[in-house]
C-alpha cells in the first residue's frame, strides 16, 4: 500500500476548484446585492438643478456609484462568512491544512472580485437599458474611451478586493476571539468619531484619503496591492493556531 | 512501519484530561477496534491523529509525522464521524466527485456502485438524508477514499440493522482487496468482533489493553457458585465483576489465568466456568465499579 | 445627498440581514438553479451592453458645444446691437419677431410684473414716422453642461396696450435631463467631479429684445429695465 505525495500547489489548485463550486452561495448573495443596488439607483444617484428665472434645469446623475458602493459591503460580508466554522470545516473533510486552505480562500476571494468588480461597473448598461425601456429617455450621452472602461474595471476590482482581505482578516480576528465581535465595530466607530472631532482630520479621515483621493492608478493599484498583502498574510499567520471540527 | 506512534499524549481540556499520557503504537494494515465508555478519550485521540487538533502534552506521530496542520497526513488519513461537514451547495453525486479529485487512490467505480446499492439519488443534497442514510453516505466515502489509514468513529449511528450488516461485510471485503490500516471505534464490540484483528481499550484517557482480538476472548472468565467457594477460590486475583447471586452464590469474572488443573479442582467444589463475551469483559473492564447496575437497586 | 447617508446605513442592514440568513445551512439555491441565476444575470449584463450603443436616437442629441464660445457670441451680440449692426449677427439668434402698428406719440417700456428682466432693450430710431414698431428678440446660444439648448429657449412675451408695451419674461423653460456618469473609481483616475457631489454647468446666452421706433416716438422706460439707444 502506497502512500501518497501531495504537494501544497496541487492541493490548493483542487481546494480553488472546489470552492468555485461549493461556495455558490456567494455569488448568488452577489447577484441579489447588485440588483438591489440597482433597484436603489433608480431615481439617480444625485440631482443638481440650476438656472435662471426663465431657466430651470434639473439633471438627475446614474452612474455605478451604488452598485459599486453595495459590491464593496458585500466582499467585506462574504469574506467574513468564509472564515466562519461552517465554511472552514468545508476544506477538512477532504485533504488540506491552513495554508493551503487560506491559499485557496484568497484565491478564491480574488475571483470573486474580478466577477464582482466587472458586474458592478456594467450595471450601467443595465440602468441605461432600463431607462430607455421606461421612456426617459433624455440623456447625455458621454462617449466612454475603452481606456477608461479598463481603469473602472481595473479599480473597482480592487476596491472589492481590499473589501475581502478586510473582511478575511475581521473574520479571522472574530474566530480568534469572539470578543472582537464588539471589538472591531468598537474601534471602526470610535475612529470615525474621533476622527469628525479632530481638526486634521485623524487616522480614519487620513485612510480614506490614502485610498480614495489617489489620482494616479499606478500609486493606488500599488497601495492596495500592498494594504491586501498585509491584511491576508496577517490573517493566514492568525489562523494558522486555530483548531478544526 | 509503525503507522501511530504514541507517547505519553495527554490532552487537556478546561479541567478535564481527556488523554492521560496515552501510549500504543499501531502497524500498518491491521484493522484494530478501539472500545471505551463515551468519555474515554476517543474521539479526542482519533481527532489528535486525523490533526485536527494538537494535544497538550506528549508525542503523536502518524507516517512518523506530526499530524497537526500537514498536508501529507491529511492526504493520507481519512476520519469518518457522525459530523462530517460536507459542503451544503453540492449534491450527493458532486461529493463524490470532488472527493476523487482530492484523494489518490479513490476508486469511483467502488463509490458509484455503493451508492446505487444503498439507492441513494445523485441530486439530493447531504442535509436532507436522515441520520442512517448520512452514515451510510459517510461509509461510502469513507472506504472508497482507500486511504492508508482510515478512521470511523462510530460509523453505524443510526443505521439499521441490516445495513451495519452490508457495511461490515464491504469494509472487509474491501480491506482484503485493498489492505489498508484501519481504526474502528464503535459500542457494538459484538458485532464487530469478527473484523477486528487488536483491540485497543482506552479507560479514563489511558491505554487499559492492546491486544490481538483473539486472545480478548480468552482474556477473562467467568466462574459461578457459592459465595464462600467462589472466594476461595479467586483468591489474590484480579476481579473485573462480581454479581451476587440470592443470598449465597456469586458470579465473577476473574482474569483467566487458571490451569487446567486447578480449574478440575474448582470444578469439584461446585463451581462452573463460563465463558465471557468480549464485548462484556470491555464493559466490565471499563466500568467504574466492581458490581454492576444491579448495585443501584439493592437495598442495604 | 446627507439623505443618502442614512439609506445607505439601511441598506446595508438590510443586506447583511439577508445575507446572513443565506449563509444558513439550509440551502435554497442548490444545484442546477444556482447555475441558472448566475448564468441569466450574466447574460443580462452581456446583452445591455450590447444593447446600449444601440439604443435608437429617440433621445435628443444636443450638439455638444463650448461655454467660451458662447461668451464670445454673447458679447458680439450685445455690442453689435449698440452699433446698430444688428442685422449681421447670426440669424438663428432671432427668436421672435413683432411687428406693431403704434400711432400714439408715446410709448412706456414697463414689465409687466415683478420680476426682473435681463433682457438688454435697445432701441433704434428709424428715420420716418411710419407708426411701425419692429421688435425682434435676439438671444445669443445657450447650453446646460457642455449640450446646446438654444433650439428649446420661448421668446419674451410683449404686450402693447395703453401706450404702454409691457414685456415680460418668456415661459420659463423646465428642462429634466438624465446624466450618466462614470462610477466613482473611474472619475478618481480620469480626474472627473468627486462622489456623490454634481455640479451644473450652465450657460445662458445674452438676449436683447431690437426696438425700431418712428422717429419721433417718445419713449420712457422703468427705471429697472436697461434701455439703451443706439448711436
Amino acid at each position: 500500500m502506497s502512500l501518497s505525495k501531495t504537494s501544497m500547489l496541487d492541493i490548493i489548485k483542487k481546494q480553488y476548484t472546489f470552492k468555485l463550486r461549493a461556495y455558490m452561495q456567494v455569488f448568488m448573495s452577489m447577484v441579489f446585492i447588485q440588483m438591489l443596488g440597482i433597484l436603489f439607483s433608480f431615481n439617480g444617484v444625485g440631482m443638481s438643478g440650476g438656472g435662471s428665472n426663465t431657466l430651470s434645469v434639473n439633471v438627475h446623475y446614474y452612474s455605478a456609484d451604488i452598485v459599486v458602493a453595495f459590491t464593496i459591503v458585500w466582499a467585506i460580508i462574504s469574506a467574513i462568512l468564509i472564515t466562519t466554522q461552517a465554511y472552514r470545516n468545508d476544506d477538512f473533510v477532504f485533504i488540506t491544512n491552513r495554508m493551503s486552505s487560506n491559499f485557496s480562500n484568497i484565491l478564491f476571494l480574488l475571483t470573486a472580485s474580478i466577477i464582482g468588480g466587472i458586474t458592478a461597473i456594467m450595471s450601467t448598461y443595465v440602468m441605461k437599458v432600463l431607462m430607455y425601456v421606461l421612456g426617459r429617455t433624455e440623456y447625455l450621452s458621454s462617449p466612454i474611451a475603452v481606456p477608461e472602461m479598463l481603469i473602472g474595471f481595473g479599480a473597482t476590482i480592487l476596491y472589492v478586493f481590499l473589501g475581502t482581505a478586510i473582511g478575511y482578516f475581521i473574520g479571522t480576528l472574530v474566530q480568534l476571539n469572539k470578543v472582537f465581535v464588539v471589538l472591531v465595530p468598537g474601534v471602526f466607530i470610535g475612529m470615525i468619531v474621533l476622527g469628525a472631532g479632530s481638526m486634521n482630520g485623524g487616522f480614519f479621515q487620513d485612510m480614506i484619503k490614502f485610498i480614495f483621493m489617489e489620482s494616479s492608478f499606478a500609486l493606488f493599484f500599488i497601495k492596495i496591492i500592498i494594504l491586501v498583502i498585509l491584511l491576508f498574510s496577517s490573517s493566514a499567520m492568525l489562523s494558522n493556531r486555530l483548531e478544526v471540527r | 512501519m509503525n503507522v501511530i506512534d504514541c507517547k505519553g499524549l495527554t490532552k487537556v481540556y478546561g479541567r478535564t484530561k481527556a488523554l492521560n499520557k496515552l501510549s500504543f503504537t499501531i502497524e500498518e494494515n491491521k484493522i484494530t477496534g478501539l472500545i471505551g465508555r463515551n468519555g474515554a478519550g476517543k474521539t479526542t485521540l482519533l481527532k489528535i491523529i486525523g490533526g485536527f487538533m494538537r494535544g497538550t502534552s506528549g508525542e503523536v506521530r502518524v507516517f512518523s509525522e506530526e499530524p497537526f496542520n500537514n498536508l501529507f497526513v491529511s492526504a493520507n488519513v481519512i476520519y469518518i464521524n457522525d459530523q462530517m461537514n460536507f459542503p451544503t451547495a453540492l449534491s450527493l453525486k458532486e461529493i463524490l466527485n470532488v472527493a476523487a479529485t482530492f484523494y489518490e487512490n479513490w476508486n469511483h467505480e467502488l463509490a458509484n456502485r455503493l451508492f446505487d446499492y444503498f439507492s441513494f439519488h445523485q441530486d439530493h443534497q447531504y442535509t436532507g438524508l436522515s441520520k442512517g442514510m448520512k452514515s451510510t453516505f459517510n461509509m461510502i466515502v469513507g472506504l472508497s477514499a482507500r486511504c492508508a489509514l482510515t478512521m470511523f468513529d462510530e460509523p453505524t449511528t443510526g443505521m439499521d440493522a441490516a445495513v451495519r450488516k452490508d457495511f461490515y461485510r464491504a469494509l472487509l471485503k474491501d480491506f482484503i482487496a485493498y489492505p489498508r490500516t484501519i481504526i474502528l471505534s464503535s459500542h457494538h464490540l459484538n458485532e464487530i468482533e469478527d473484523l477486528l484483528e487488536d483491540i485497543l481499550l482506552l479507560k479514563n484517557g489511558k491505554e487499559h489493553l492492546h491486544i490481538p482480538i483473539a486472545d480478548l476472548k480468552e482474556w477473562a472468565i467467568g466462574i459461578e457458585g457459592l459465595t464462600a467457594n467462589v472466594n476461595e477460590w479467586i483468591g489474590e486475583r484480579e476481579v473485573i465483576h462480581l454479581k451476587n447471586i440470592g443470598h449465597d452464590r456469586m458470579f465473577a469474572v476473574v482474569r483467566n489465568n487458571f490451569s487446567e488443573y486447578e480449574k478440575q479442582k474448582a470444578r469439584e467444589a461446585g463451581l462452573t466456568f463460563s465463558p465471557v463475551s468480549s464485548s462484556d469483559i470491555c464493559v466490565y473492564l471499563t466500568s467504574k465499579t466492581k458490581g454492576g447496575i444491579d448495585d443501584v437497586f439493592i437495598k442495604d | 445627498m446627507v439623505a443618502i447617508i442614512p439609506l445607505l446605513i439601511i441598506a446595508i442592514m438590510i443586506i447583511a440581514i439577508i445575507r446572513l440568513s443565506k449563509s444558513g445551512r439550509k440551502n435554497y439555491f442548490f444545484g442546477k438553479r444556482i447555475h441558472w441565476v448566475f448564468g441569466g444575470y450574466l447574460a443580462i449584463l452581456v446583452i445591455c451592453a450590447g444593447l446600449t450603443p444601440l439604443l435608437p436616437t429617440d433621445e435628443k442629441i444636443y450638439k455638444g458645444i463650448d461655454a467660451n464660445v458662447l461668451d464670445h457670441a454673447g458679447t458680439e451680440l450685445y455690442e453689435a446691437a449698440l452699433a446698430g449692426n444688428i442685422d449681421k449677427v447670426d440669424s438663428t439668434y432671432i427668436k421672435k419677431t413683432w411687428n406693431l402698428d403704434y400711432q400714439d406719440q408715446q410709448l412706456a417700456i414697463t414689465a409687466s410684473n415683478e420680476e426682473f428682466i435681463e433682457t438688454s432693450i435697445i432701441v433704434e430710431r428709424k428715420t420716418v414716422n411710419d407708426g411701425d414698431i419692429e421688435a425682434v428678440y435676439y438671444k445669443s446660444g445657450s447650453s446646460v453642461n457642455g449640450m446646446n439648448i438654444s433650439g428649446l429657449e420661448k421668446p419674451l412675451q410683449i404686450k402693447v396696450e395703453n401706450n404702454a408695451m409691457k414685456i415680460q419674461n418668456p415661459e420659463r423653460l423646465e428642462l429634466e435631463f438624465t446624466q450618466f456618469q462614470q462610477a466613482f473609481p473611474i472619475n478618481q483616475f480620469t480626474g472627473k467631479s468627486g462622489y456623490f457631489s454634481h455640479s451644473n454647468s450652465i450657460y445662458e446666452g445674452n438676449s436683447v429684445l431690437y426696438l425700431k421706433v418712428p422717429k419721433d416716438l417718445e419713449l420712457t422706460a422703468s427705471p429697472e429695465l436697461n434701455v439703451q439707444f443706439v448711436e
